[in-house]
C-alpha cells in the first residue's frame, strides 16, 4: 500500500466526488422552479441543465485527476486506499463509519458512472427541454449518480446497501417521472418491489457474513445467548471481511455456498436476471435518457460490481458459481428469444440489455470476474449509444416507438443512423469493435475455465460457453433486425412506412379535458379554511407531453447538436474502447489485483481441467461465424422492409413470435399471480381471517355475555308476584337449611 | 449534574402535570374562543416538551452512560397497601416522554380545521398526553396500571365523538378489548405484590423493589409454572395494546373512524405495549422468557407478514395505516424478543422511528382529509400536480416508513432482522435462521402497500376534477411537517444521537434476561421519606446492600 | 289451657293464606288485603308468644317490664307500620287508577330487564 502522506488531498477529493451530485440535486430541488421563474423558461433551463452537467462533470474530472495522479504512476496492485469520514452507526457491537475504498475496481466504475453519466446529462438537456418539470428530472438524475457513487466507493457492505437502495429509489422516481399516466406509476412500483425482493436476499447475505465474523458466538454453559466477543465492531467493512473470511470459509464451505447464493439473489434483483428481470422491460416507461443511464449502463451493472467485490466468497463455492453462470446463460437465451417478438424499439433494447447482463453473469460464474467488468464497460458504451440513438429516433419521429412505423430513416437522420449502426455492429460482435473483444473474452473464459461443477455429465462451463455462442447468433440477428426495420440499408431506398400513417393532431385531446373543466361550476362556498383556488392554476394545467412534431413535410429531421455530440462520442468509444482496454491485457491486470488482502485460492478450484483445446483455438472463427449467421438472417428477411409475417395484422404472425411478444407469458403470469392474485388473496385473507375468524372470536366473547344475560333475563320479568314467589321460596329453603342444622 | 436541578424537588412531576393544568385552564375558556383554546393547548404541550428537554439536559440525560435511573421521585402513599408513587427517568423511557409531548403538540397544531368541538379535542389530547407521560415515567406497578387505563378514556372520547355511529361502536370495542387485556395484568400485578411480600415480608408494588428481588432469584425461586402464568397475564395486556396478531382486530376499525389529527398520538399509544414488554415483562420474568421466545417470535412474524399482507388490499386509507402500524410494531417486538444485543437495540430504535414516521404520515393525512372529506383510496388520484410540496413531504414520510437507508426507518428494521438472524443462526432459543427471511418478507410487502397508497393518492389523473383547484400545503403545516422531516433525516444520518442513550439500558435489560439468578443487574433504588430528597446518582442511603 | 301450638297454627294458616293470596291475586287492593292478613298473622304469633312465654306462664314477676311487654309492644309497632304502608300503597293505587281504571299488577312491569 502506498503511503498517503503525499496524497492528503485524496481524502477530500473522494468525498467531494461523491457529494457533488448530491449538491446538484439539492440545488435543483430547492431552486429549480425559482430559477425558471426568475430567468424565464429558456435561459433558466439552460442554466439548470448546465449546472446539472457541471456537477457530474466535476466528479468525472476529479476521477480523471485521481487516475492521472495515482493509478498511472503506480502499479495497480498497490493502489488501494481507505478513507474514513464520520461514524454513521456507532453501537457497542456494530460500528459502521462512512468510509470509502479506492481501488482499481471502484475507480473503473466511478469513471464509467460519471463519464457516461455526464454524457447522458448533456443529452437530456436537449431531450427534456420541452418538459414541464425540467428541474425535477435533473434532481433525480443527479441524486442517482450520487447514490451510485456511494455504492461503488463504499468500504463496507452497509454503505453499499445504502447506495443499492438509493439507486432503487431513484429508479422508481425516474420511471414514474411522467406520473399522469398511471401505467408509468405501476411500472415504477414493479421496479421498486422486484428490486426489494433482491434486496432481501442481499440483506440476508450481509447477515450471514456478520454471523460468521463473530469470533465466538456467545453461548454460555447454561445454553443462554450472551453478547459475543467482538474484536472489532466494524465487522461489515471490507478489510475486516476479507481478512477474516478466507479462514472461516475454508472450514465451513457450506456457508460459502449459502452466502454466495444470497448475495446472488441481491444481484439478480438489481441486474434483472431470470426470474427477477420482469421489471426491466416495463421500466422503459421512463424517459429514454433514464433508460440509457440506469437501465443499461449503471444501475443494472451494480450486481456484477457486487460479485466482483465479493468474488472471494464465490470462489470458495464452485456450486454457487455454477448456479450463477447457469442463471446467466438462461437469462441470456430467454431474453434474446423474447427480443425477436418485440415491435417497440425500446423494448428490444431492454431485452437486449437483460441478455447482455446474462453474458456478464456467465463470465462471473466461470471465475473470470474481470471479464464481467470488461463487458460492463463495453456494454455501457454501446448500449448507452443504442438507447440514446433510439431516443433520438423517438424524438425525431414525434414519439412514435413502434418499429413497424419506421423505415428508411438513414436518409433523414444520417448522423443518428451511422452511430446506431456502429452500436449495432458493436453489440453484435463485429470484429475489432469493442463488443467483439469483450464477447471473445467471455467465451474464452468460459471454455478455459477450470471450475469443476457439472450438470448431467457435461461440465457447466463448457455448456455455458456454447450457450454464449448461440446467444451471439441471436444477438446479432435481432439487433440487425432492429436496425434494418428502423433505418434500412444505407444508400438503398426502402419503404417509408411512416408516411402511411395520417398526420394526427397532438393537441386536441388536451382541449377536451380543459373544456370539460371550464364548463362545470364548482361551489366553493363551504371553503372556510381557504383550501381551494378560484382561478385556474397555471402549472397544474401545463401538461408535460413533449411535442416534437414532424416538420411541415411530415418528415423527420435530425436532432439537436447536443444530442448528436453525445452520440458521436459514444460511437467513438464503442469502436475503440474495447481495443484499447484489451491491449496488453491491460484491464485484466488492472482489475485482477483489486483486493487489499492477499489470500490463497482454495484447492477445490485449482486443477480441474476441461479439454477444450480445439474450441479455444478456433474460437475466433466460431464467433465470426456466429455474427455472420445472424447478420445474414437479418439481411435476408428484413432488407426489403417489414415482412408481412410481422406486420400490423398480428393474426399473420407465427405462433412462436406471438408467444415471444408476450414474453413467453412469464411476465404476464407473474403479474396475474402475484399482482392481481396477491390483491385478491389479501382481500380473501382479510375477509376470512380478520373479519370472520379473529373478529368472530372477539365478537363471540361479546355475544357470550349477551347470551348469559339472556339466560338470566327470565328472572327479571318485572312481575311483582313472581318476585314475591321467588322470595318466599328462597326463605323456605333457608328455613329448611337452618332447621336441618346447616348453620352449625 | 447541574446543581440548579437538584434544588427543585419533584421537578419531574411538576413538569409532567403541566397538561393537567392546561386542561383546567382550557376548560375555563368559553366555547366561542376556540382558537384561544387551541393556542392554550399548544402552549401547554409545548411547555411540557420544553420543560422536559431542559430538565433532561440539566440532569445530563442526553449523555447518559449508565443504565441506572438518573432521577427518581418516590412518595409512599399507602404503605399498608404497598401503593407508592414512584416516577423515574432512564434510557428506556425518556425518548418516549419527549416524543409524546412533541406529537401532542403536532396533533394540536394539525387540529386547526376543527369547527365545533375544539374544547373537547384539546382536553382529550392534553389528557392523553398526561396519561401517556404518566405511564412512561411511572415505576410503580399500580400507578402504571392507572395511567395505562387512563389512556383509554381520551381515545374513546375522540373516536366516538368524531366517528359517528360506526365510530362509537369501534371505540366501544377498543375500550372493552383493551380493558379486558389489562384486567389480566391487574391480576398479575396483585400476584407480584403478594409474591414480594412472600419473599421479603413487605407488601409493595414498587417496580424497583420487585425487580431487585427477582434479580437475585428470591421472588420466583422454583415457582416456574406460576411465573409462566403471570408472564402471560402481563403479555396479554401488552399484546393487545401494541397490537400483535391475533389480538389486533380493534385497531383497523378504530383507525378508520377516528379523526386523523388525533391519530397522530395513536402511534405513541401503541408504544405502551412494547415499552411494557421492555420494562416489565422482560426483567420481571427472566426464567421463562427462554421458553416463550419461539412463541413470541412467531407471533411477531405473523404480525409483520399478515399485517402487511392485509394492508395491500385495504380500500380505506386509514385501514392501510392501521395494518401498516401492526406490521411495524411486529418489527419492534421481533427485535426485542430476538434477545440479541443488536436486535434489542434495533427494536427500541424502531419504536421511536415508527412514532416519527407514522406520526408524520398521520399529520399529512390529517391535512389531506381536512381538504377532502373522503377516506376511500379510490376517490383520490393525481394530486401530485396540485400539491407538489405536499407530495414531496409524503414521499419522504413514506420512504421512512418503508425503511430506506438514510432515513430513520432503516436502522431499526436492519438491526431487528440482524438480531433475529443472529439468534436463529446460532439455533438458540429454538429459533432458526430462515425466520429472518420470512420476517424480511415484511419489507417487500411494506413496499407494496405503501407504494400503492402513494400512487393511489398522487399519481395518475385527477379522479375528481374539483381537485384541480386544491391549494398546496400551508406554511404552518409545512413547518410542522418540516420539523418531523428534519428529525427523520437527523436520526437517519446519525442514529447514535438516539442509540447512545438507550444502549446501556437495553444492555442491562438484556443481561437481566439472559443471566442466571444472582448475576442479574438491578437498578439502584433509594429510600427517602419526604418529597424533598432526591436521588443524585444514589450516593446517599443505599438500601439492603445491593449496588 | 289451649296449647301455644294452636295459636301458632292459626297464625301460620293466616300467613300462608295471605302469602298464597299475594302470589295468586292480580288486583293490588286484594294484594294489600293479603299483606294485612300476613301482618295480622304475625301479630297473632307475637301476642301468643308474649302470652305463652315461659316467665309469663310460670307467673314469675321478677322479670323486667320490657321483657314482659315485648311481644305486645311489638304488635303496636307492626300495626303502626301497617297503617302507614297502607296509606302509601293506597295512594299509589289511586294515582295508577287515574291513568287506567283497570289496575293490574302484571301490567306494571316497566322494570323488566
Amino acid at each position: 500500500m502506498i503511503s498517503l502522506e503525499n496524497y492528503n488531498w485524496l481524502h477530500s477529493v473522494i468525498i467531494l466526488m461523491v457529494l457533488m451530485p448530491f449538491l446538484g440535486a439539492l440545488f435543483q430541488a430547492l431552486y429549480g422552479k425559482l430559477t425558471e421563474c426568475l430567468l424565464g423558461v429558456k435561459s433558466g433551463r439552460w442554466l439548470l441543465g448546465s449546472l446539472a452537467f457541471t456537477f457530474v462533470g466535476t466528479s468525472f474530472g476529479l476521477a480523471l485527476l485521481v487516475v492521472k495522479d495515482i493509478f498511472l504512476k503506480h502499479p495497480a496492485d498497490v493502489c488501494c486506499f481507505r478513507f474514513t469520514y464520520f461514524d454513521w452507526i456507532n453501537l457497542e457491537v456494530l460500528r459502521v463509519p462512512v468510509e470509502m475504498f479506492l481501488d482499481p475496481l471502484s475507480i473503473t466504475m466511478v469513471l464509467l458512472i460519471t463519464g457516461v453519466g455526464s454524457l447522458i446529462h448533456l443529452y437530456s438537456t436537449a431531450y427534456m427541454s420541452d418538459d414541464a418539470e425540467y428541474s425535477r428530472f435533473f434532481t433525480y438524475l443527479n441524486m442517482f449518480i450520487g447514490f451510485m457513487l456511494i455504492l461503488v466507493l463504499s468500504n463496507n457492505l452497509l454503505l453499499l446497501f445504502v447506495g443499492w437502495e438509493g439507486v432503487g429509489l431513484c429508479s422508481y422516481l425516474l420511471i414514474g417521472f411522467w406520473y399522469k399516466n398511471l401505467e408509468n406509476a405501476k411500472a415504477a412500483n414493479k421496479a421498486f418491489i422486484v428490486n426489494r425482493i433482491g434486496d432481501l436476499g442481499l440483506l440476508l447475505g450481509i447477515f450471514s457474513i456478520a454471523f460468521l465474523l463473530h469470533s465466538t458466538y456467545g453461548i454460555n454453559s447454561a445454553g443462554n445467548v450472551i453478547t459475543p466477543q467482538i474484536l472489532d465492531p466494524r465487522w461489515l467493512s471490507y478489510d475486516i471481511i476479507f481478512g477474516l473470511l478466507p479462514s472461516i470459509l475454508t472450514s465451513y464451505p457450506d456457508y460459502a455456498t449459502a452466502i454466495a447464493l444470497l448475495l446472488f439473489v441481491g444481484a439478480m434483483g438489481k441486474s434483472a436476471q431470470f426470474p427477477l428481470y420482469v421489471w426491466l422491460p416495463d421500466a422503459m416507461a421512463g424517459p429514454t435518457p433514464v433508460s440509457a443511464l440506469i437501465h443499461a449502463a449503471t444501475m443494472v451493472t451494480s450486481g456484477i460490481f457486487l460479485l466482483n467485490r465479493m468474488h472471494m466468497v464465490f470462489e470458495f463455492s464452485p456450486y454457487a458459481s455454477a448456479i450463477v453462470s447457469v442463471v446467466g446463460a438462461i437469462t441470456a437465451v430467454w431474453a434474446a428469444l423474447i427480443a425477436f417478438g418485440q415491435t417497440d424499439i425500446k423494448k428490444v433494447l431492454a431485452y437486449s440489455t437483460v441478455s447482455q447482463l446474462g453474458y456478464m453473469f456467465m463470465a462471473c460464474g466461470v471465475g473470470a470476474y474481470w471479464v464481467g467488468m470488461f463487458h460492463v464497460l463495453t456494454h455501457a458504451f454501446f448500449k448507452a449509444l443504442l438507447f440514446l440513438g433510439s431516443g433520438a429516433v423517438i424524438y425525431a419521429m414525434a414519439h412514435e416507438q413502434d418499429m413497424r412505423r419506421y423505415g428508411n430513416l438513414w436518409r433523414y437522420l444520417p448522423v443518428t443512423g451511422i452511430c446506431m449502426m456502429i452500436g449495432t455492429f458493436a453489440i453484435a460482435g463485429i470484429p475489432l469493435l469493442s463488443g467483439f473483444w469483450s464477447k471473445e473474452a467471455i467465451l474464452h473464459a468460459a471454455f478455459e475455465s477450470s471450475y469443476p461443477a457439472n450438470l448431467l455429465g457435461v461440465d457447466v462451463a463448457t455448456l455455458v460457453g456454447w450457450t454464449g455462442v448461440f446467444v451471439a447468433i441471436l444477438t446479432s440477428a435481432y439487433m440487425f433486425r432492429m436496425h434494418l426495420l428502423t433505418f434500412g440499408i444505407p444508400f438503398v431506398n426502402g419503404a417509408e412506412r411512416w408516411r402511411l400513417i395520417p398526420a394526427h393532431d397532438h393537441h386536441h385531446h388536451h382541449s377536451e379535458s380543459e373544456g370539460a373543466v371550464e364548463s362545470e361550476k364548482y361551489d366553493f362556498s363551504d371553503d372556510t379554511f381557504n383550501f381551494y383556488r378560484r382561478e385556474l392554476c397555471s402549472h397544474g394545467c401545463h401538461h408535460s407531453d413533449e411535442h416534437h412534431a414532424l416538420d411541415k413535410n411530415h418528415e423527420p429531421k435530425e436532432v439537436p447538436y447536443s444530442m448528436q455530440v453525445v452520440l458521436v462520442i459514444l460511437a467513438i468509444l464503442s469502436i475503440f474502447g474495447g481495443f484499447f482496454l484489451h491491449q496488453h491485457h491491460f484491464l485484466e491486470h488492472f482489475l485482477s489485483s483489486s483486493s487489499a488482502v492477499s489470500w490463497v485460492k482454495p484447492e477445490i478450484l485449482v486443477d480441474s481441467y476441461h479439454d477444450n483445446h480445439g474450441v479455444l483455438e478456433s474460437l475466433l472463427y466460431i464467433s465470426i461465424l456466429a455474427v455472420t449467421i445472424g447478420m445474414s438472417y437479418a439481411l435476408i428477411v428484413y432488407s426489403r422492409g417489414l415482412p408481412e409475417k410481422e406486420g400490423y395484422n398480428e393474426e399473420k404472425w407465427s405462433r412462436f413470435r406471438l408467444f415471444a411478444k408476450d414474453g413467453f407469458m412469464f411476465d404476464s403470469s407473474l403479474s396475474r399471480i402475484f399482482g392481481r392474485g396477491g390483491y385478491k388473496l389479501s382481500e380473501g385473507f382479510w375477509y376470512v381471517f380478520d373479519n370472520f375468524l379473529i373478529d368472530g372470536i372477539v365478537n363471540m366473547f361479546g355475544k357470550l355475555s349477551s347470551i348469559c344475560g339472556e339466560m338470566t333475563r327470565f328472572f327479571q320479568n318485572g312481575n311483582i308476584r313472581f318476585y314475591i314467589f321467588m322470595m318466599s321460596l328462597a326463605i323456605l329453603v333457608i328455613i329448611f337449611y337452618i332447621l336441618k342444622g346447616g348453620l352449625n | 449534574m447541574n446543581s440548579v436541578c437538584l434544588n427543585i424537588p419533584g421537578a419531574l412531576t411538576y413538569i409532567s402535570l403541566l397538561p393537567l393544568v392546561g386542561m383546567l385552564v382550557v376548560s375555563a375558556i368559553p366555547n366561542m374562543y376556540s382558537r384561544v383554546q387551541r393556542a392554550l393547548g399548544m402552549f401547554f404541550t409545548l411547555s411540557t416538551l420544553l420543560g422536559h428537554v431542559l430538565f433532561f439536559k440539566c440532569i445530563g440525560m442526553f449523555s447518559v452512560d449508565t443504565y441506572h435511573f438518573k432521577w427518581i421521585e418516590r412518595v409512599t402513599m399507602v404503605s399498608d397497601l404497598g401503593f407508592h408513587y414512584v416516577v423515574g427517568i432512564d434510557g428506556l423511557n425518556f425518548w418516549l416522554v419527549l416524543a409524546t409531548s412533541l406529537l401532542s403538540f403536532m396533533a394540536l397544531l394539525c387540529s386547526a380545521y376543527e369547527k365545533t368541538k375544539m374544547k373537547t379535542l384539546v382536553n382529550s389530547i392534553l389528557l392523553l398526553q398526561l396519561a401517556l407521560i404518566g405511564a412512561f415515567i411511572s415505576l410503580d406497578l399500580l400507578m402504571f396500571f392507572i395511567c395505562f387505563e387512563l389512556t383509554l378514556v381520551p381515545v374513546f372520547l375522540l373516536v366516538s365523538m368524531w366517528g359517528g355511529e360506526e365510530g362509537s361502536r369501534a371505540a366501544l370495542k377498543f375500550f372493552v378489548y383493551t380493558f379486558t387485556g389489562s384486567i389480566f395484568m391487574l391480576a398479575g400485578i396483585i400476584v407480584l405484590g403478594l409474591m414480594h411480600r412472600c419473599a421479603t415480608g413487605i407488601l409493595s408494588f414498587n417496580y424497583l423493589d420487585i425487580q431487585s428481588v427477582v434479580a437475585n432469584g428470591a421472588l420466583w425461586k422454583t415457582n416456574i409454572q406460576l411465573e409462566k402464568w403471570i408472564f402471560w397475564s402481563f403479555a396479554i395486556a401488552f399484546m393487545v395494546k401494541s397490537p400483535m396478531v391475533p389480538f389486533h382486530t380493534w385497531m383497523p376499525r378504530l383507525y378508520k373512524y377516528s379523526p386523523a389529527g388525533s391519530m397522530i398520538l395513536s402511534a405513541v399509544v401503541l408504544k405502551l405495549g412494547s415499552y411494557g414488554f421492555l420494562r416489565f415483562c422482560l426483567p420481571l420474568f427472566p426464567d421463562v422468557i427462554a421458553y416463550h421466545v419461539p412463541w413470541m417470535v412467531s407471533l411477531c412474524i405473523a404480525s409483520i407478514v399478515y399485517g402487511g399482507f392485509l394492508a395491500v388490499s385495504q380500500r380505506n386509507i386509514m385501514g392501510i395505516m392501521a395494518y401498516s402500524s401492526i406490521s411495524h410494531m411486529g418489527f419492534v417486538l421481533l427485535g426485542i424478543f430476538s434477545l440479541s444485543y443488536n436486535g434489542m437495540v434495533g427494536g427500541t430504535i424502531q419504536q421511536l422511528n415508527h412514532i416519527i414516521s407514522t406520526g408524520l404520515i398521520m399529520m399529512l393525512l390529517s391535512m389531506l382529509f381536512a381538504r377532502k372529506d373522503s377516506r376511500k383510496l379510490s376517490e383520490y388520484g393525481g394530486l401530485k400536480a396540485q400539491m407538489p410540496i405536499f407530495a414531496a413531504l409524503f414521499l419522504i414520510a413514506m420512504l421512512s416508513s418503508v425503511g430506506l437507508p438514510g432515513t430513520n426507518g432503516f436502522i431499526g428494521e436492519f438491526l431487528s432482522l440482524q438480531g433475529l438472524f443472529e439468534t436463529g443462526a446460532a439455533y438458540a432459543y429454538g429459533l432458526e435462521p430462515f425466520l429472518a427471511g420470512v420476517a424480511g418478507l415484511g419489507l417487500i410487502i411494506a413496499a407494496c402497500y405503501l407504494l400503492r397508497l402513494f400512487q393511489g393518492i398522487f399519481y395518475g389523473d385527477l379522479s375528481n376534477l374539483k381537485d384541480r383547484y386544491l391549494r398546496d400545503i400551508k406554511p404552518f403545516e409545512f413547518y410542522a411537517a418540516g420539523v418531523m422531516v428534519i428529525i427523520i433525516f437527523l436520526i437517519g444520518f446519525n442514529p447514535s444521537i438516539v442509540t447512545k442513550t438507550i444502549e446501556p439500558s437495553i444492555g442491562a435489560v438484556r443481561e437481566m434476561v439472559i443471566r442466571p439468578a444472582g448475576e442479574r443487574p438491578t437498578w439502584k433504588r433509594c429510600e427517602w421519606e419526604e418529597w424533598h430528597k432526591m436521588c443524585n446518582g444514589c450516593n446517599k442511603r443505599e438500601v439492603r446492600g445491593d449496588n | 289451657m289451649i296449647p301455644l301450638s294452636a295459636y301458632l297454627s292459626v297464625s301460620l294458616f293466616l300467613f300462608l293464606t295471605g302469602l298464597v293470596g299475594i302470589i295468586i291475586r292480580q288486583s293490588p287492593v286484594v294484594m294489600f288485603m293479603c299483606i294485612e292478613m300476613m301482618l295480622n298473622a304475625v301479630n297473632l304469633s307475637f301476642v301468643s308468644f308474649a302470652r305463652y312465654a315461659p316467665w309469663v306462664a310460670s307467673g314469675d314477676i321478677t322479670q323486667t317490664a320490657s321483657q314482659w311487654m315485648t311481644g305486645e309492644i311489638t304488635v303496636l309497632f307492626v300495626m303502626a307500620v301497617a297503617a302507614a304502608e297502607v296509606a302509601v300503597g293506597l295512594g299509589m293505587i289511586m294515582s295508577i287508577y287515574k291513568n287506567e281504571p283497570d289496575v293490574n299488577v302484571d301490567a306494571l312491569s316497566n322494570l323488566k330487564g
